[in-house]
């Protein structure tokens, strides 16, 4: 993330607030692919991660007045990005009738290890990835990729401090479980 | 072990506990495959969008905000000429008032204005050394936002005495919603002097601050045109009124 000062962010925010374009495509310069890369995890497709890049912008010029510089400008647009894509996958969820969220039942048991010498496959990952219940695929990105603590995780979700340390935990087994079968299921690995 | 590799991973281990782990991770297999993965995982997970957005992923933003009505809106008023004063069908007392605010306001936009301009090259103001250090300035320009931040207050603290008259006729509903009102103001402008003790110079913190002010006084000016109309029985009125105080 750029490293601007404070007085820059409030500067530029007040120009985005008065509906300067150049002021909008300088902060889309600087932030939009950190953004992309998280809408990219958390949606699972290119497509919908440019769509929601849009959308993230929009919302930013709706709510650049009640940025008061508390933080820098990057971290206040990585937070609206993120719950931007936390409300786009609880209603994803919501139009499927999905009837959780969550993974349930216990976690495979210690053995089915991937293979650590190699390199994953990228779309083997990103399959993988998509396959997690929403929920619990938000809870695991925001902890082990987006680096949040689980309390953290937990108010962004609004779930239990517990509920996010169990959905990661099987989260990962999950996703070593997958990544086995299709590894051992024939598909040869290869070098990204 | 799930508690030491959630640390491992958002990078909270001290030099003692990764080492421990490393001795521990050195003698149990189950545990290192874990750890292993879960560091491959992340590791790979952080690659995914990396490539970053479409090249012309701009424009598409920039046609987004472009066809937005609200933002189309924030563009014309920055160029759009100033609005015209809202008038206030209110009382000789409340006019009285008013009259002595428009002097407070007038004179602390002008102090205000003084300030965000700072002094005029080859002109040296009475009384001003002759070559005022950037502190001097800085300091001037802070003893007249001060200034000016009295006499709003001044003049607020006379509006809410009014406002808050034991003899109101409002709504204890209506009355809860102004409070909300101010409390959020408040904010504001304790947000904006907080901004403003950071950095004197902010133009933004300085505009924050009188916008907040402002905007006090505004709802303390509707609460004492409310209070009128609800005396004089004017339910229109007084409804036209109160629907503004939750849009503020």
């Amino acid at each position: 993330m750029p490293v601007t000062s404070y007085a820059a962010d409030v500067r530029l925010a007040a120009r985005c607030r008065a509906g300067d374009l150049a002021a909008f495509e300088e902060l889309y310069r600087a932030h939009s692919p950190r953004l992309y890369a998280v809408a990219y995890r958390m949606l699972g497709h290119a497509e919908d991660a440019e769509d929601m890049l849009q959308e993230i912008f929009l919302l930013a010029f709706r709510k650049v007045a009640s940025y008061k510089g508390e933080s820098s400008l990057g971290t206040w647009l990585y937070r609206l990005g993120m719950n931007a894509c936390l409300d786009r996958l609880r209603s994803k969820a919501r139009r499927n009738d999905q009837q959780t969220e969550w993974l349930d039942g216990d976690v495979p048991p210690p053995g089915a290890i991937v293979d650590r010498s190699s390199v994953v496959h990228r779309l083997d990952l990103e399959r993988a990835l998509r396959e997690l219940p929403a929920g619990c695929r938000a809870a695991f990105l925001l902890h082990d990729v987006e680096g949040f603590e689980h309390r953290e995780v937990a108010s962004m979700l609004g779930i239990a401090e517990g509920t996010s340390k169990s959905q990661v935990h099987k989260a990962r087994m999950r996703l070593r479980g997958l990544l086995e079968q299709r590894t051992t299921g024939g598909r040869s690995r290869e070098m990204r | 072990m799930q508690q030491s590799l959630d640390a491992l991973l958002l990078g909270q281990l001290s030099r003692t506990e990764l080492d421990a782990l490393e001795a521990h991770l050195a003698e149990c297999p189950g545990c290192e495959g874990l750890v292993d993965d879960a560091r491959l995982l992340q590791r790979e997970l952080r690659l995914i969008g990396s490539e970053g957005p479409a090249h012309r992923g701009w424009d598409r933003v920039a046609a987004r905000l472009e066809a937005d009505p609200e933002f189309q809106r924030a563009t014309a008023a920055t160029t759009a000429p100033a609005r015209t004063p809202r008038s206030y069908g209110i009382a000789l007392r409340w006019v009285a008032l008013a009259a002595t605010l428009l002097v407070v306001i007038g004179g602390s936009l002008f102090l205000m204005r003084r300030s965000l301009q700072g002094p005029t090259p080859g002109r040296t103001p009475a009384g001003a050394p002759a070559a005022a250090s950037p502190a001097a300035i800085v300091s001037s320009i802070e003893s007249e936002l001060d200034l000016a931040a009295r006499h709003y207050e001044n003049a607020i603290a006379g509006l809410e005495q009014v406002a808050s008259d034991g003899d109101s006729p409002l709504d204890p509903a209506v009355m809860a919603t102004v409070r909300d009102n101010l409390q959020i103001i408040d904010a504001a402008i304790a947000d904006s002097r907080q901004a403003l003790r950071s950095d004197p110079q902010s133009e933004l913190a300085q505009e924050s601050l009188f916008d907040a002010f402002r905007r006090k006084v505004s709802l303390l000016q509707d609460t004492i045109a409310l209070m009128n109309e609800m005396r004089k029985g004017n339910q229109a009125g007084a409804t036209a009124i109160a629907s503004g105080f939750n849009k503020g």
